[in-house]
């Protein structure tokens, strides 16, 4: 195989190992519920059985020799030497979590454990001891195969004052050393050497530079002076003229994306030393108000050359730009990749057929229409591929409630409907993350404690629901408890007293009730482990907002609480408003429009006009964008609105309904705000997408001062 | 005459204070000095900083100290380290 062949392959092994550890999970999970189930148990077995089987195919040993272990774990399940228990589900459930990182782990470009994967591999290991029964014996890891190669080092020691004392002679660790190579020229450091008369004769002054010729790793040369790392000074680096050396093999690592990896697997730095700089440069990030980089803390204490860390720094940019989009796959359906190339072959055909006949012909119209058809479809058909189910997300849930109600020590079910809903995969994986909370928070503040459960006559089980299905253009997904509800007073309570609403202000149970997605609300007073860390259901709107979805929250009190989270199916097309502003065209997301009316000509002097009685700010667009020419003598008001604040945006002339696909704006335009994104018009000139909320946000809060 | 110092037995921290006390008497009366180091049994990191202490101590005050007979514990120690018996730390 070929290096391209072989990373092709690789991948191939990445997303089958990310989809059986899903299996893995999803299958512990289930077994928990029927421990009988033979299938289940015959398929665990099998996951890890071909997740060892494939990754002895890379020769990546380290997971081998852990997923072996479970393997036999799962072997004597199945041969029913060992019963399925919560406690075994709770020690596997762990070992997927960690196999699931050494897995990522090979992503990234590590093909061997680091330290603390091995260490907590270890742990886990030893917590399925109990469950290996000895019929069994664990098979030896594959050895390593290890290459000597003879390397000089220069070490620096400065032994701590007290050495001596602690019986520590550093003339002994040279001796040590002395076994495992050459000391090859050492000066001996007498500057600490104080004069003879202020001398204290039983402490340290001495210390030792020495070139040492050696193969033995780095971190073996570092672990002999583990029991005097704590308080001296111990530096080991490649000897002058050495750094090249390092150079050249870490051009010649694999990809890996993080700085300390390379730096750790091409032999110049240890796990140890890697652990240190890290932790001054935590240390500096909590005193100074800037992280400094990684390379920079390795060179400054002296750890490795700069060259080297150089180097490494440009193999880690190298490896970030080769990981670009074209490395990624997606999965998709085959009957819908064919689907698609059957269209396109339609399309072909339907295009020769306008070929052959002239516009004033007989057909030509009808041979036309069916261009345009088949444009839409393939179009349908196209944006389809990138369609998956929303259920391997909601199912990941189970996992997350089954942990946190043993945190919490409550009984919940949790109930998963409409997982076949599809929508936009970009969509699928960003939706994640709010999902997560809402569902940690339904868990720790919806769902009652046991006892008061029981009081009220409620099951003692608690129930949560997620729930997603598609309505008119969108997908709706709901998080649902059966708790204890939103306490409407304390949240109107708690809304007052942090000044967000005026005393006494009539407010209808809706508007209660959305306060709590409002930025610092939060009426949970004692900050628990799960939620409640300031990372509030603002946090989750904005989110949502930022898919341009919507959450809204029914409550009954007693009785339960729904988050509905609305969300479009996808993020690549949007229907827009076309307007014109001189020359220019903009998109405003047609959801955002509520209504458009002539600009009245006694406001042209000022940024407000009234609205059937009510003041309305607006929004000149030619201002804003700086776009030359007089405005036409009548213009346009294009009402918007955005949480629940209105606004104006006055243009030149509205152009209509527009199905809009979104290009996203390169890095240049980065920082630039109230635009979102650009598409291409019919006749090939670029408009801009407004992003109505910053848009609306700068500028209508100032105006609304001035009214 | 010269004066000279035998140091004999360990030249280790368990015994550094007595040590140093002996060197720093001595180097108070001569003007050059031999130490005489045959019966040095063993010689550890105390001992080999007080020895060089004491060597640049006496030629700050311009006395010339020279160290003679090394045992073998000594001589492994200072060829080790890369030092020089006669002279200043090569």
């Amino acid at each position: 195989m070929t290096d391209d062949d072989l990373a092709d392959a690789l991948d191939t092994f990445i997303t089958e190992a990310r989809e059986l550890l899903q299996d893995f999970e999803e299958g512990l999970l289930g077994l928990e519920d029927e421990p009988s189930a033979q299938d289940s148990v015959n398929a665990l077995f099998r996951t890890m059985h071909t997740l060892k089987g494939s990754a002895g195919l890379f020769g990546l040993h380290h997971l081998v020799a852990f997923t072996h272990v479970v393997e036999t774990v799962l072997d004597s399940v199945r041969e029913g030497e060992l019963a399925v228990s919560a406690e075994l589900v709770s020690a596997l459930l762990p070992c997927g979590d960690h196999v699931s990182s050494m897995v990522e782990g090979v992503a990234a470009g590590r093909l061997d454990a680091t330290t603390s994967e091995t260490v907590d591999g270890d742990r886990l290991l030893a917590a399925l001891q109990p469950f290996l029964t000895l019929s069994s014996p664990l098979a030896p890891v594959l050895a390593e195969p290890e290459v000597d190669t003879l390397r000089t080092w220069r070490l620096t020691l400065r032994f701590g004052p007290d050495s001596l004392r602690n019986g520590m002679d550093p003339l002994s660790f040279l001796r040590y050393l002395a076994t495992m190579g050459v000391l090859e020229r050492v000066t001996t450091l007498t500057d600490a050497l104080p004069d003879a008369e202020q001398m204290d004769p039983e402490t340290c002054y001495l210390g030792f530079v020495i070139d040492f010729v050696s193969g033995a790793a780095k971190a073996d040369i570092e672990d002999v002076f583990d029991f005097v790392r704590e308080d001296s000074q111990i530096s080991i680096v490649p000897a002058d003229g050495q750094a090249d050396d390092y150079v050249k093999v870490i051009e010649g690592l694999p990809d890996q994306d993080r700085l300390g990896d390379l730096l750790v697997r091409s032999g110049a730095v240890t796990d140890l030393e890697i652990a240190r700089a890290l932790q001054i440069q935590q240390e500096r990030n909590r005193t100074g108000d800037s992280l400094p980089p990684l390379g920079e803390i390795l060179i400054e204490t002296q750890t490795v050359p700069k060259p080297v860390v150089d180097a490494a720094l440009g193999k880690q940019r190298k490896t970030a730009d080769s990981r670009s989009q074209e490395t990624q796959t997606i999965r998709v359906y085959a009957n819908r990749l064919d689907k698609l190339i059957d269209l396109v072959g339609e399309l072909v055909i339907a295009q020769s057929s306008v070929g052959i006949h002239r516009p004033d012909e007989e057909g030509y119209d009808e041979a036309q229409g069916e261009v345009m058809r088949l444009v839409e479809e393939v179009r349908h058909s196209a944006l389809s591929l990138r369609m998956v189910p929303i259920g391997t997300t909601l199912r990941r849930f189970e996992r997350v409630v089954r942990d946190v109600c043993v945190d919490l020590d409550k009984d919940v079910d949790l109930v998963i409907t409409g997982g076949e809903a599809e929508m936009d995969k970009a969509l699928v994986e960003r939706i994640g993350d709010p999902l997560l909370h809402l569902v940690r928070n339904a868990l720790d503040h919806g769902v009652e404690p046991r006892a008061d459960r029981e009081r009220q006559g409620k099951p003692i089980r608690g129930k949560l629901r997620l729930n997603a299905f598609h309505d008119a253009g969108s997908i709706v997904i709901e998080v649902a408890d059966d708790g204890r509800g939103l306490n409407r007073d304390r949240i109107l309570g708690k809304a007052v007293e942090r000044g967000m609403v005026q005393p006494g202000t009539v407010m209808s149970d809706h508007e209660v009730y959305d306060l709590i997605f409002e930025p610092g609300f939060s009426t949970v007073e004692t900050v628990s482990n799960l939620s409640g860390r300031g990372v509030g259901m603002d946090v989750v709107r904005r989110n949502i907002a930022e898919l341009r979805g919507t959450i809204e929250v029914l409550t009954t009190a007693g009785a339960g609480t729904t988050f509905r989270i609305r969300l479009p199916l996808t993020l690549a097309i949007i229907d827009g408003f076309l307007v014109g502003v001189g020359p220019s065209a903009f998109i405003v997301p047609l959801d955002r429009v509520t209504e458009c009316v002539e600009l009245p000509p006694n406001a042209a002097e000022r940024d407000c006009m009234y609205l059937r009685g009510e003041v309305l700010p607006f929004i000149r667009l030619r201002t804003i964008f700086d776009i030359a020419g007089t405005p036409p003598r009548r213009q346009n008001v294009v009402v918007i609105e955005q949480s629940g604040q209105r606004a104006g945006l006055v243009v030149d002339t509205l152009l209509g309904q527009f199905q809009t696909v979104i290009k996203p704006l390169g890095v240049l335009f980065s920082e630039a705000r109230c635009i979102s994104g650009s598409t291409i018009l019919g006749n090939g000139e670029v408009a801009l997408i407004l992003d109505v909320g910053p848009l609306v946000a700068e500028n209508v809060s100032r105006e609304q001062v001035l009214v | 005459m010269k004066d000279a110092l035998i140091i004999d037995g360990e030249l280790t921290v368990a015994v550094a204070a007595e040590q140093q006390a002996r060197l720093r008497a001595f180097l108070e009366r001569g003007t050059a000095a031999d130490v005489d180091l045959s019966g040095v049994t063993e010689l550890d990191t105390a001992g080999l900083q007080l020895l060089l202490v004491a060597r640049r101590e006496a030629a700050q005050r311009g006395i010339t100290l020279t160290f003679h007979n090394p045992s073998r514990a000594v001589h492994d120690v200072f060829v080790m380290a890369h030092l020089d018996l006669d002279g200043a730390p090569r």
